[in-house]
């Protein structure tokens, strides 16, 4: 059965007492300790400072897994067909090779990335705690936002194929789809601050809130013109 | 600041004597005890259900995550003691074979999804925040609903299988058979529904160890000193962030290939799907998955190692390294899961190649873990025990696993009990063994209270023996061509012996688990008092009471070395100054943990519960009807709105806990 504890067990060094309060392993007291007083740092802080961004962070790794893992699954299928979009043969003539209208995604594309600027500035805004400016550009963002989405609900149809004709129309409509929540959700963030701010004005722990979205949006939109470039390029290219 | 950090001088390490009390030694003792009860009052509990069901304190939320999952592990269990029984001789006529796809299913499905990968989870939710000196996780929220998504996900799998809706297609579910064609009813999308609510969970629990371990480090841990435990929980949790995805992903495209209104067509090869696509999405998670749950493992080895070798481990920074290195090489190596599909020649060499190269990281593991004990003075208690089992089983669990690795064999053992005997020498050596010495290790922590060393090493010598003859013969029945997922063989085969003698086995390791079982509840009530540190180890969950006050710290330490309760110097700095009648916490730079601001955790609240239990009602109504997901999410927006809405306000009032947010 288990050998006794060797001596060393109980003379090594008594337990660190950090709390002041749990009492040693042998019940000696200790030395009173140094203090490290940290009553002056300041209450918040922005960008890597806060756990919040790396929380914004580490959902963009999940977020751009997701999309990443998407458009793998898009050039896998593609590797099944002899074209790519599959012909469309429901009408007549057939069309050999269906490649998506590109008016609607270019627009928006155009847009989304036009929204960084406007969205930079506000992070810019919201850092200077600069209530006045804020408030207007977050409406503004809340206006472009609802046409992003407006302007994708156009872009679904421009593809040819539904959602369960083939593959291909469910991979992209899936693709789509998961764009469009981004946005939704990019939507919900943005109308919730600036119901806050309107109501309550604009603190330090909101400015972080808004500069976080502001990470997120710019990545909504990169993410977007990857996604642009392959959904609506890679068919006219192959 | 930071002089304060640096490692003390050797001279100053002889506490001087204590003095008798003096007035100013009286006046702060006082001044400390009104802090403390501050503390008390801020990070209470509200008594009864509500407290129960609003708290987010990583302690009650890291526990329940454990006993949860060791509750999945039994009943898990009790279905492989039933699949033995079914086994134990030719033509056995217990169960047919519809229950038994549906009992190793569940089985499989729920020891990965339920047990393995939850319980490290909870590992970590509860010593990530200890070992590295902070009050709670960085989101309490976050945590909290995590645990609330795993536990509606759990239920769900286990009420399916007691309804008959059991999942029958084998744990990874492989299309066509699990496509609408095959699997018409229910017990497709169950499965499903339950490994999408299940991953969401780890996703959530990854983001929170992360940033926790990230941010909120005591003054001094600088990366070099972080414990190799929370190391691997950082790891394992970045893991969980890239590999989570491709399982709710590939599990949300089966269910709306098999959902009527929806039909994609992922997996339907007439309309251009493919079959292996859902074996590379699942393969590209499951291959990582199992690190996933490993390399937490190892970081329950390491400070029991270190413990009870009584010295600084071994190689510190080269365990950091092959840590990282099995997460890397682990993400490509999914495809030796496939070598019995077309995959091109070249592909399937360099997949062998893969696989063999993470052997060398582990390798390096495990030397080290040996070159420890070698030159410590070990001291063999329980914990060390399951540790050194550990060492014995995953060893050789390596070994068929390099074997399997090489495609010709693979061809050969490819779904034979082969494969069986090896993924349970990896799990149940590389998971189940170290997780039993974390809680022989960690059990007083919890409790306040000492398990008893007989019954331990009684329960390990079963495990032990039990699962070495219930699994060994496996590789031979897998030689002679028994394949996995049978429910029954014919006399003829010849596997009869070997079968009866794997039942024996598992029978040994029922009653070894019954044994811990019975030592755990024992001890509860009646073990011997443990005291802050009754193994004399050095990371920095020792350095407070047992079980730790809801605060964890009352003046949170500071750290001047890896193993701070045995390097720091004896006047130590403390942290003081941070406010006590509020959830307020230290924030120190991620790199060098610098003290850098104040950050105020959200309180306890009902929303993660109400939360969880939304998307729990989406997920499940989804199986019934497509709507029910963008009509669910739609209404989701308002409990998200009102959490977002109650959590900002920062009040100024004292003593009120509801407060801050994520
Ligand atoms: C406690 C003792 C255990 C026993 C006696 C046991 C027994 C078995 C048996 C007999 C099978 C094969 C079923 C078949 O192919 O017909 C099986 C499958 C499996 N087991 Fe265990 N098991 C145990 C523990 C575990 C643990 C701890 C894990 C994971 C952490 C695990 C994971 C699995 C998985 C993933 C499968 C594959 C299921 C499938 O084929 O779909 N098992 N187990
Ligand atoms: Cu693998």
């Amino acid at each position: 059965m288990p050998p006794p504890p060797p001596a060393a067990a109980t003379t090594l060094r008594p337990a660190l007492t950090a709390d002041g309060l749990a009492p040693a392993a042998d019940g000696r007291n200790v030395v009173d300790p140094q203090e490290l007083d940290v009553s002056r740092l300041p209450p918040n802080a922005f960008d890597w400072h806060a756990p919040l961004w790396w929380a914004n962070l580490l959902t963009l790794f999940i977020e751009t897994a997701t999309i990443g893992l998407l458009l793998a699954t898009y050039f896998y299928l593609m590797r099944n067909e002899q074209g790519w979009p599959p012909p469309l043969t429901n009408r007549v003539p057939a069309v050999a090779h269906p490649v998506p209208r590109l008016a609607v995604g270019t627009i928006n594309t155009v847009l989304l990335v036009l929204s960084c600027g406007l969205m930079y500035a506000v992070d810019v805004w919201a850092r200077r705690l600069d209530e006045a400016k804020l408030r207007r550009g977050m409406v503004a963002l809340c206006a472009v936002t609802v046409l992003s989405i407006a302007l994708r609900w156009y872009e679904f149809p421009a593809f040819h194929f539904k959602w369960n004709d083939n593959a291909y129309g469910s991979i992209v409509w899936t693709i789509l789809g998961m764009h469009l929540i981004y946005l939704l959700v990019g939507l919900g963030e943005f109308a919730l601050m600036t119901a806050w701010v309107y109501r309550y004005g604009l603190d330090e722990k909101h400015a972080l809130d808004v500069t976080l979205v502001g990470a997120y949006w710019y990545w909504v939109a990169g993410a977007w013109v990857l996604v642009y470039t392959v959904l609506y390029w890679v068919p006219r290219w192959v | 600041m930071t002089e304060l950090l640096d490692p003390p001088p050797a001279a100053t390490a002889v506490p001087p004597p204590a003095a008798g009390p003096s007035p100013a030694a009286h006046e702060r003792s006082e001044r400390l005890e009104v802090e403390r009860l501050q503390l008390e009052e801020t990070w209470r509990r509200p008594p009864g259900l509500y407290g129960w069901l609003t708290t987010t304190n990583h302690k009650d939320i890291g526990l329940r995550f454990i006993v949860t999952a060791f509750t999945f592990f039994l009943l898990a269990g009790v279905l492989a003691l039933l699949m033995r029984l079914q086994l134990a001789r030719p033509r056995n006529p217990v169960f047919g074979p519809d229950l038994y796809n549906q009992i190793f299913t569940t089985h499989g499905s729920a020891m990965i999804f339920l047990f393995a990968v939850p319980v490290m989870e909870g590992f970590g939710l509860y010593f990530v925040p200890l070992m590295i000196g902070a009050r709670n996780v960085a989101f309490p929220r976050l945590m909290a609903f995590s645990y609330w998504t795993y536990l509606i996900a759990g239920v769900l799998l286990f009420t399916g299988l007691f309804l008959n809706t059991g999942p029958d297609m084998g744990w990874f579910s492989y299309t066509p058979l699990a496509g609408p064609g095959y699997s018409p009813g229910k017990r497709v999308d169950l499965w499903s529904q339950m490994v999408t609510l299940v991953e969401t969970t780890s996703m959530a629990g990854a983001i929170d160890i992360i940033a926790t371990a990230f941010k909120l480090r005591a003054p001094g841990m600088a990366l070099h000193r972080v414990p190799l435990f929370v190391w691997a929980q950082v790891i394992s949790s970045l893991m969980v962030l890239f590999a989570m995805p491709a399982v709710t992903l590939r599990s949300t495209m089966l269910s709306m290939d098999r959902t009527t209104n929806v039909t994609t067509h992922f997996f339907n090869a007439a309309e251009g799907g493919d079959h292996l696509l859902w074996q590379h999405l699942f393969w590209f998670f499951g291959h990582p998955d199992v690190y996933i749950i490993f390399i937490p493992a190892t970081g329950f080895v390491s400070p029991v190692v270190t413990a009870f070798a009584r010295r600084r481990v071994f190689g510190y920074t080269p365990m950091v390294l092959a840590m990282i290195a099995v997460a890397f090489i682990g993400f490509g190596v999914w495809v030796h899961h496939m070598f019995a599909t077309p995959i091109p020649e070249l592909g399937q060499g360099m997949f062998t190649a893969s696989s063999l190269l993470i052997t060398i990281p582990n390798g390096v593991q495990i030397f080290c873990w040996t070159a420890t004990l070698w030159g410590g003075r070990p001291w063999l208690r329980t914990p060390l025990l399951f540790m050194l089992g550990f060492l014995a089983v995953f060893v050789l669990g390596g070994l068929s696993g390099v074997i399997l690795a090489s495609v010709q064999v693979d061809l050969q053992v490819h779904d034979t009990y082969f494969v069986v005997a090896h993924l349970h020498y990896v799990l149940v050596g590389g998971a189940v063994f170290p997780l039993l010495g974390a809680v022989c290790f960690w059990f007083p922590k919890w409790t306040g209270r000492m398990l008893s060393e007989r019954l331990g090493w009684v329960a390990f010598w079963l495990l032990f023996a039990g699962f070495n003859l219930t699994f060994f013969p496996m590789h031979q029945l897998g030689l002679h061509g028994m394949p996995r997922r049978v429910y029954t063989y014919a006399p003829q085969t010849g596997w009869g012996g070997l079968n009866a003698l794997a039942t024996v086995g598992a029978g040994l390791m029922g009653v070894g688990v019954l044994v811990f079982l019975a030592n755990v509840l024992r001890s509860l009530g009646s073990g011997a008092a443990a005291g802050p540190n009754p193994w004399g180890a050095g990371t920095l969950e020792w350095a407070t009471s047992s079980p730790p006050p809801r605060y964890n710290f009352q003046r949170p330490p500071t750290v001047q070395g890896r193993e701070p309760v045995w390097e720091n110097a004896a006047d130590a700095p403390v942290v003081t100054g941070l406010d006590a009648r509020t959830r307020e916490t230290l924030c120190t730079t991620t790199m060098d943990a610098e003290p850098h601001h104040k950050y105020t955790m959200a309180g306890d609240a009902l929303a993660p519960l109400l939360t969880a239990l939304a998307v729990g009602g989406i997920w499940i109504g989804g199986m019934f009807h497509p709507a029910a997901v963008p009509i669910g999410c739609g209404l989701m927006v308002i409990p998200l709105a009102v959490w977002f809405w109650t959590s900002g306000h920062r009040k100024e009032t004292a003593g009120e806990p509801d407060q801050g947010g994520e």
